[in-house]
């Protein structure tokens, strides 16, 4: 007991993270008792400083800290020893670990786990809402139950679980033997668990969860119960998490690529989380700095937000926004390299226009800063500042239409198999195409006005990230799921979920585009009668829809535990991850490759992505872009034999 | 056989574009509209809705051609590629050209229509709106009428709206007038329609104002301008602003009331 009391671990971690509780305890009590205040045990500010204590006291428990804290007090401290690193058993992914294999798994199914949750929670309010009238919970728990789901869903799912994927796919993707720095991105996943447990806990603080949506608009959070406080707080540690993971990405692009692989002989999915990257470390401060001003409006009286002390209620929602409306494209950019990844390997047709792929992905990250207020239409700003954001917001229908008309051209003269990654990319692609038109209708200034707000914002953005981001997730899941386990996944069921999850999904979220349009406000628990015939039809519709992530569940424990042994290579695919065993050795290649060409030469007569032999010391050019077109540099840089191949 | 697949889809995806935006312009997308002037804002929609049908269409029909045309025989080895095609600039041109012609002149048309429905008009009657948790109030400034029950505005008379909030932000949303705007506290917004039919219409709440949003509705009453002038009367005769029906707890939130009624 004492032993593992000192080693990090499950007990250790219980054990520092009473330890963070009493050192909250004593700092709020002892400070009120020297202060003199009248009540000295305020349980609202003990559970408020707590909330940072006691995870701060996990991270330590777990280990997280260890190395630095060693590093720190001068003691010799383990680097070489990799007893950190790789999974041996299953119970090795509950533990602090360093290998990026195993972090990404440990990302994805947390990830899916607070999805389950989030999907749960919209269950409930979904059968609150099969009529009108209040029937299963009252207003406060409806508010906290859609306000959890979204924020479950926004900062525990879509964000995250693209930094899993990633995670596990984009070492091995560059031929790199892991990310840039190992604990940090250790150091970023148990960021997420704390926060995700957070969210959750606030439903059993009186008052109930946070009730005033992820988004938290002032001055409502700043009067809300403590439950308010679990959000700001946990948004912080998501926040920590997905800032942390994105300089660790840029700094993994930019440094550890394999010789010979410049930038535009990247895979795109390299580009779109360099691109996504970028977004999140320009970006992500501000929901901080915004969660902060509630939380000291809240805790302090800073009164940021009160306008009859000189405060400003629509200052918050310009912060909030110059965030998340970049956090949309945090939450697809990465899918849409998934998607690239998806349709060329399984058309077999080198991506369309991959240069222009690139550039587009950086021109929506640049267009994403300069359209926030676009979710500030009704709000009180001026007037004159809503066209310039209306014709900016229009502008990015332009690079996102590149991008899918690319794909329709890598496609179009392949050679496609519909395996179910293609079935969930066909999906994306006709299911985004409709979130963007709805996108474009929404940037109109006139139209937004009428629409602002109702159930037409709601159907447009679950399109975009359930139909959009949501299934280029399960495109790459299913993608990379013989690489990550070693196993073949169901086609059936996979097909199954698939159809199941179309269907149901359209069901769900088309008919709530006509109930916006009719009139009905989102985020409320009860309606008007004319609504109540729709509303009936959503919410089967969302039973069925919530049903067909159990065919998933089912498939990937499945699969994971009896599937077909999978090959190295189940998909033919040029890319890096796909030249090493599945899943990969521990330190990914026990061979550096080296890149001698573009990594979707199918067709292209003798054409290799990566080879494993020396090539003659003349190309070492690492990081110098241009030094050759995407169209000439096809053909045969490889006359070399291959060692290890796809064949 | 490859001719005539390209005939066919053609010929179905022309027939499936004409038969939705006939649809679109047929189909009573926003429920009543209340305002005559605001008429351009559902024909912005079914513009922009129209405008996209083809795209949703071509791309559809480019994910249903290629799903036919080339997918993989079941006797193809399952590393046989496609043609080793990398692009071509000048339909990447043309790609980015078009959408961009097509979302900038739709954006010009929505700033011409917003400047059209925004417009200031002559003869407005002034009615201040004061949002508060959870029930709306009303007043009026030329009448000296203060009110928490419906909002009785006669026809075919320009109404001009100043609003603010006595608690957090709420936003007052006439769907059958095409308007809404938030409703902040240390803020005054502006919208302005003018009513030309007559009768009742929701007035619904649609920013998060906490526990009673759901049911933050009134009622728009649109009269004749003869019952208006005796609705005011009787407002006058009863001194007494009526109760406002909504959920109003005195104890949670002492002095909104007042707060409202100092409200500029």
């Amino acid at each position: 007991m004492a032993a593992s009391l000192r080693s990090p671990g499950w007990y250790r971690a219980a054990f520092s993270m009473a330890i963070g509780w009493v050192v909250a305890f004593v700092l709020v009590t002892g400070l009120r008792l020297i202060l003199g205040w009248d009540q000295e045990i305020s349980w609202e500010s003990i559970t408020t400083v707590s909330l940072i204590t006691v995870p701060i006291a996990f991270l330590y428990g777990i280990g997280c800290m260890d190395y630095w804290l060693y590093w720190l007090s001068g003691k010799p401290t383990k680097v070489d020893d990799h007893a950190d690193h790789g999974a041996r058993k299953w119970q090795d992914y509950f533990h602090f670990n360093t290998d990026h294999k195993v972090i990404g798994i440990q990302y994805i199914v947390t990830t899916f786990f607070f999805f389950a949750i989030g999907g749960m929670l919209a269950m409930v309010f979904r059968a609150e809402l099969l009529q009108p009238g209040m029937q299963f919970v009252d207003a406060q728990t409806f508010n906290g139950l859609f306000s959890a789901h979204a924020a479950l869903m926004i900062f525990l799912f879509m964000v995250p679980v693209f930094a899993g994927i990633a995670n596990y796919v984009l070492p091995l993707m560059l031929g790199a033997p892991d990310m840039a720095f190992p604990r940090l991105n250790a150091l970023s996943f148990w960021f997420l668990p704390i926060a995700g447990v957070m969210m959750c806990l606030s439903f059993i603080v009186p008052g109930g969860a946070f009730a005033t949506g992820w988004t938290a608009y002032a001055p409502l959070s700043i009067n809300a119960p403590i439950g308010q406080t679990f959000f700001s707080v946990a948004a912080q540690f998501a926040g920590s998490s997905s800032i942390l993971t994105a300089i660790n990405f840029l700094v993994t692009i930019i440094t550890m690529r394999a010789p010979g692989m410049t930038f535009w002989r990247m895979p795109l999915l390299g580009w779109a989380n360099f691109a996504t990257s970028l977004l999140v470390v320009l970006a992500t401060p501000f929901i901080a700095g915004s969660q902060f001003m509630i939380l000291f409006d809240r805790a302090l009286g800073m009164n940021f937000f009160d306008a009859a002390q000189g405060g400003d209620s629509v200052m918050y929602q310009h912060v909030f926004w110059f965030y998340s409306h970049p956090a949309v494209y945090i939450m697809v950019l990465p899918g849409f390299g998934i998607i690239s990844e998806v349709i060329s390997t399984h058309a077999r047709k080198p991506v369309f226009g991959y240069r222009m792929m690139a550039f587009s992905l950086l021109a929506i990250i640049v267009l994403g800063f300069a359209v926030w207020a676009h979710h500030m239409f009704v709000a009180p700003m001026q007037n004159w500042i809503r066209i310039p954001m209306m014709l900016t917001t229009m502008l990015i229908a332009v690079p996102t239409g590149v991008k899918i008309f690319s794909w329709l051209g890598t496609m179009w003269g392949g050679v496609i198999h519909m395996r179910t990654p293609m079935y969930w990319a066909f999906g994306f692609i006709t299911m985004f195409v409709l979130g963007g038109i709805s996108g474009v209708m929404l940037a109109v200034v006139p139209f937004d006005i009428a629409v602002s707000d109702t159930y037409f914002i709601v159907a447009h953005f679950h399109y975009v990230l359930f139909g959009g981001s949501l299934f280029t997730i399960f495109a790459g899941i299913y993608h990379w799921f013989p690489k990550m386990t070693g196993r073949m996944y169901n086609e059936t069921l996979g097909k199954w979920h698939f159809w199941m999850t179309f269907i149901s999904f359209n069901a769900t979220f088309g008919p709530q585009h006509l109930v916006g349009l009719e009139g009905m406000p989102r985020r409320v628990a009860d309606y008007a009668e004319q609504f109540a015939a729709w509303n009936l039809f959503i919410s089967v519709s969302a039973f069925v829809l919530g049903a067909s992530f159990l065919i998933f569940v089912y498939n990937m424990v499945w699969s994971w535990r009896n599937g077909p042994i999978a090959p190295a290579n189940p998909w033919h695919a040029h890319t890096l991850e796909w030249q090493v065993s599945s899943p990969p050795p521990m330190f990914n290649f026990d061979e550096v490759p080296t890149v001698v060409g573009h990594p979707y030469e199918y067709g292209v007569p003798g054409a290799r992505h990566g080879i494993f032999k020396e090539p003659e010391p003349v190309v070492a050019t690492v990081g110098a872009p241009s030094e050759e077109s995407a169209a000439e540099s096809a053909v045969g840089d490889d006359e070399t034999s291959t060692t290890d191949g796809d064949a | 056989m490859k001719a005539s697949h390209r005939i066919v889809g053609i010929v179905v995806a022309t027939l499936v574009t004409a038969a939705l935006i006939v649809f679109t312009i047929e189909y009573d997308w926003m429920g009543t509209l209340i305002a005559d002037d605001m008429k351009p804002v559902d024909t912005v929609y079914r513009a922009l809705a129209i405008a996209s049908i083809p795209f949703f269409v071509i791309i559809c029909a480019i994910l249903a051609f290629c799903l036919v045309e080339f997918r993989a025989k079941p006797d193809d080895a399952d590393d046989k590629d496609g043609a080793p095609f990398h692009g071509s600039t000048k339909i990447e041109i043309v790609w980015t050209i078009i959408p961009t012609i097509v979302v900038m002149a739709l954006g010009l048309y929505a700033w011409t229509v917003l400047d059209k429905v925004e417009a200031a008009q002559p003869n407005s009657m002034t009615i201040k709106v004061i949002g508060q948790q959870f029930a709306w109030n009303y007043q009026y400034p030329e009448e000296d009428v203060k009110t928490s029950g419906d909002l009785v505005v006669p026809v075919d008379r320009p109404l001009y709206f100043e609003m603010t909030s006595a608690d957090v932000i709420h936003s007052f949303y006439v769907p059958s007038a095409r308007v809404k705007r938030d409703v902040a506290d240390g803020f005054t917004t502006r919208i302005r329609f003018k009513p030309t039919k007559t009768g009742s219409y929701p007035i619904v709440c649609t920013e998060l104002c906490g526990i009673g949003h759901a049911t933050m509705r009134s009622t728009l009453r649109v009269v004749t301008p003869a019952e208006f002038t005796a609705w005011i009367a009787a407002q006058k005769s009863d001194k007494a602003p009526s109760p406002s029906g909504a959920n109003t707890d005195p104890q949670t939130w002492p002095g909104a009331f007042q707060n409202s009624e100092t409200a500029k």
